[in-house]
């Protein structure tokens, strides 16, 4: 299925495009913010691991990565790339989702798209990153750029492992 | 600024003990203590530089597992195994986040100063905290935060391989193909990690890489590599989006030794250019007329017509004025020039006119009947002829004396003529005769002037005086009724030479019509009047072409063969078709 692939396409590009971005930031002393501080989709359970990923059934990957790039469509328009080129990553955002939906369409046996319903759980975190300090812009920015990064990389990987999984002669032993 | 940061981190670190107050007192004695300890220490090793322990980096192979590895420094104490202790934090997701510090899971054994984190105790996409500190864990010493899958530095690829692609034509060039796997502790088929790879090769001798870009997939061709060299090809990968490249496969050694080919491909190739090159040389040479021709097209150089080019060239401009200058019609380059068409009317009424004029003939004598008087000149058959001066005369040859000069000889009807006729007057044929006309007498006899002599002058009438005798011109005119009314002003009678009169009147032939009223006579004018000898007849008389005399009552519309053929303007609202 292509459509695998031009998604596939699109994480990784965003992922790179956002990695090279969030070396701009620099400033390691960031990095402890996060101890104390959430990225905005941290209330969307996830595996994080190899085996509880492995264990997880396609479907479950899809949905969840379906719901993380849901998460960011709003927060993704408030991005600045700093030096980095602005790129439109709002409508790749809404292109990934509705590739993963059809994909989820395309899967789905019956089951129950979410079964945990957590459309209600977007209210409480909906102006997440606005109830942020807003004087410290940087530091939202930083913040933004390092969540976005992880949880690209994150769809990234629970798509490769879907259609590794689903279509054995995708090659993914090269 | 040692001392600065070892208050701060112990502040830190004290802070959630500070709450107890029964411990202050000992804590005081503790901070102290680690005071003088620290003054201590940086008296006693002033000599060498200070560098305190930290943790070199924490990385993980297979974004599965991790280890953090940390240096002792300089310091002979913390040398010792266990006087450096890491312990760690993992923030989790909220709902399972324990915020508090864990020691290292493992000590590694085969490497010291290393931690290493399973599977079970790594997990992805979390922050970790690691911090190194001192066997009490008084002493933070330093301090390390990231996400796992930031660290990410997978194994070198292994199996490294390589086969020859391709020669070159002349055995000195080769190209070849890379092969290798990845890494076994990466888990590529699963889809956990990808990885793309960079393949870096160079001459042995060289310390320069040549690198390629980053491929997805484990194949690879160089292309270019030199036989009899020794080459150096090597492999590392590193995880998509990833930072940091993982370490270089082991590298592998390609050489491909130079093998004469059989086939001299090179001195064929010479071989064969110098064959081409020569029967290029030998065509170019066998064909040079033709190819300077196209090279150097030679330029054509003024010319005109009837104008010899060096009299342009020297500016001998007086002849070419008068060249230039003169009448058309006695231009004898353009008789000559079968470019130059002259027009030839048909005449339809030309039967009528003839007959007309026969009459004339008939009045006086006109014993040939089969003779068209006016076959002389008004007979159109213009074919076969080239110009209009070729009058169609009757075909005498014999009685002609300038019958040769007749092109065309085929008048049947002509041929009938008697001899004793001087019905030959001959045309000039393709020459016409210029001279000026000297002077016309009252008897109808026209002087010439010499063709040297363009000057009328009395001494040249009087060498013509002279020239009377053997130049007894009879002019001849024909029978233009307009023409002749204008030259009717002088009629005469002409007065032949005694010589002439009973052959000339016995025979149809123009002198008949000098004996009718078609006596010329032009007016001596001063001025020399050109006209063309059309007819040169055998006692010397001369037929003239009345051509300059323009006459709108032609009725002949066929214009005097005129020699030049030339209609002039005011000759063509003349013409009757």
């Amino acid at each position: 299925c292509p459509l695998i692939q031009h998604l596939h396409l699109l994480a990784q590009r965003l992922f790179s495009d956002f990695e090279s971005s969030l070396q701009t930031e620099e400033q390691r002393q960031l990095n402890k913010i996060f101890l104390q501080d959430f990225c905005n989709s941290d209330y969307i359970i996830s595996p994080i691991d190899k085996h509880e990923t492995q264990r997880s059934s396609v479907l479950k990957l899809l949905s969840i990565s379906y719901r993380l790039v849901e998460s960011w469509e709003f927060p993704s328009r408030s991005l600045s790339g700093g030096s980095a080129p602005r790129i439109q990553i709002s409508p790749k955002l809404s292109e990934l989702k509705t590739g993963i939906l059809l994909l989820i369409k395309a899967n789905q046996d019956g089951a129950d798209l979410f079964p945990d319903s957590s459309a209600l759980q977007l209210a409480p975190y909906g102006n997440y990153y606005q109830s942020l300090g807003a004087d410290e812009s940087l530091r939202r920015t930083y913040e933004l750029l390092a969540c976005f990064k992880k949880d690209m990389h994150k769809v990234e990987t629970y798509l490769t492992v879907a259609k590794c999984r689903l279509s054995p002669e995708a090659n993914c032993t090269l | 600024k040692y001392l600065k940061c070892k208050t701060i981190t112990l502040a830190t670190c004290l802070l959630p003990q500070l709450d107890t107050m029964a411990a202050s007192l000992p804590v005081l004695f503790f901070f102290l203590h680690v005071f003088t300890l620290s003054a201590w220490e940086s008296a006693s090793e002033q000599v060498l530089p200070q560098t305190h322990p930290q943790v070199t980096g924490c990385v993980s192979a297979n974004m599965e597992t991790f280890r953090c590895r940390w240096n002792v420094g300089t310091s002979r104490k913390l040398s010792e195994p266990g006087a450096l202790r890491l312990f760690y934090i993992n923030k989790k997701p909220p709902p399972a986040s324990p915020k508090e510090w864990s020691e290292c899971p493992h000590y590694s054994t085969d490497r010291p100063n290393e931690c290493f984190f399973n599977e079970n105790h790594t997990s992805i996409w979390t922050y970790y905290s690691v911090q190194l500190r001192s066997r009490d864990q008084a002493i933070l010493y330093d301090e390390n935060l990231f996400n796992v899958h930031d660290i990410v530095q997978p194994d070198p690829p292994v199996d490294l391989n390589w086969e020859l692609l391709n020669m070159s034509l002349t055995g000195t060039f080769y190209d070849i193909k890379v092969s290798w796997k990845p890494p076994q502790s990466a888990d590529v088929e699963m889809g956990w990690m990808t990885l793309h790879y960079e393949v870096q090769h160079r001459n042995v001798n060289s310390e320069l890489w040549e690198q390629s870009d980053l491929v997805k997939s484990t194949r690879r061709s160089i292309f270019g590599l030199q036989t009899d060299v020794n080459h150096e090809v090597r492999v590392r990968c590193k995880m998509f989006g990833g930072k940091e490249f993982g370490e270089f496969s082991d590298s592998v050694f390609v050489h491909v030794p130079f093998k004469v080919s059989r086939f001299p491909v090179v001195a064929l190739l010479i071989f064969g250019a110098l064959c081409l090159v020569t029967i290029l040389m030998l065509v170019i040479i066998s064909q040079q007329e033709k190819f300077m021709v196209i090279l150097l097209p030679p330029v054509p150089g003024p010319k005109i017509r009837g104008i010899d080019p060096e009299l342009l060239k020297n500016g001998k401009l007086r002849e070419l004025t008068s060249i230039l200058g003169g009448p058309l019609d006695l231009r004898p380059e353009l008789y000559n020039d079968p470019w130059v068409e002259f027009i030839d009317l048909d005449i339809e009424e030309q039967s009528d006119r003839l007959t007309d004029l026969d009459t004339d003939c008939l009045m006086e004598r006109s014993l040939s009947s089969n003779c068209s008087p006016l076959s002389i000149g008004f007979r159109d058959d213009d074919s076969g002829r080239a110009s209009c001066c070729d009058p169609d005369l009757p075909s005498d040859p014999e009685a002609c004396p300038f019958a040769s000069l007749l092109p065309n000889q085929t008048h049947s009807k002509e041929a009938s003529c008697p001899t004793a006729c001087e019905p030959c007057f001959a045309a000039p044929g393709r020459e016409a005769l210029y001279t000026q006309v000297s002077e016309v007498k009252s008897s109808g006899k026209v002087l010439l002037a010499r063709e040297e002599e363009t000057e009328m002058g009395k001494d040249i009438t009087v060498g013509k005086e002279k020239e009377k005798k053997g130049l007894q011109l009879l002019v001849a005119y024909p029978d233009h009724r307009g023409y002749t009314s204008e030259l009717n002003a002088g009629k005469m009678s002409p007065i032949l030479s005694p010589g002439d009169v009973s052959e000339t009147c016995s025979s149809p032939s123009l002198s008949c019509y000098q004996k009718s009223d078609t006596t010329p006579m032009s007016p001596l004018s001063p001025a020399p009047v050109y006209t063309v000898v059309e007819v040169v007849g055998r006692q010397n008389s001369l037929r003239l072409t009345p051509n300059s005399i323009p006459s709108p009552q032609l009725t002949i519309t066929k214009i005097m063969p005129t020699p030049d053929g030339y209609l002039a303007p005011e000759l063509i609202g003349s013409v009757t078709p």
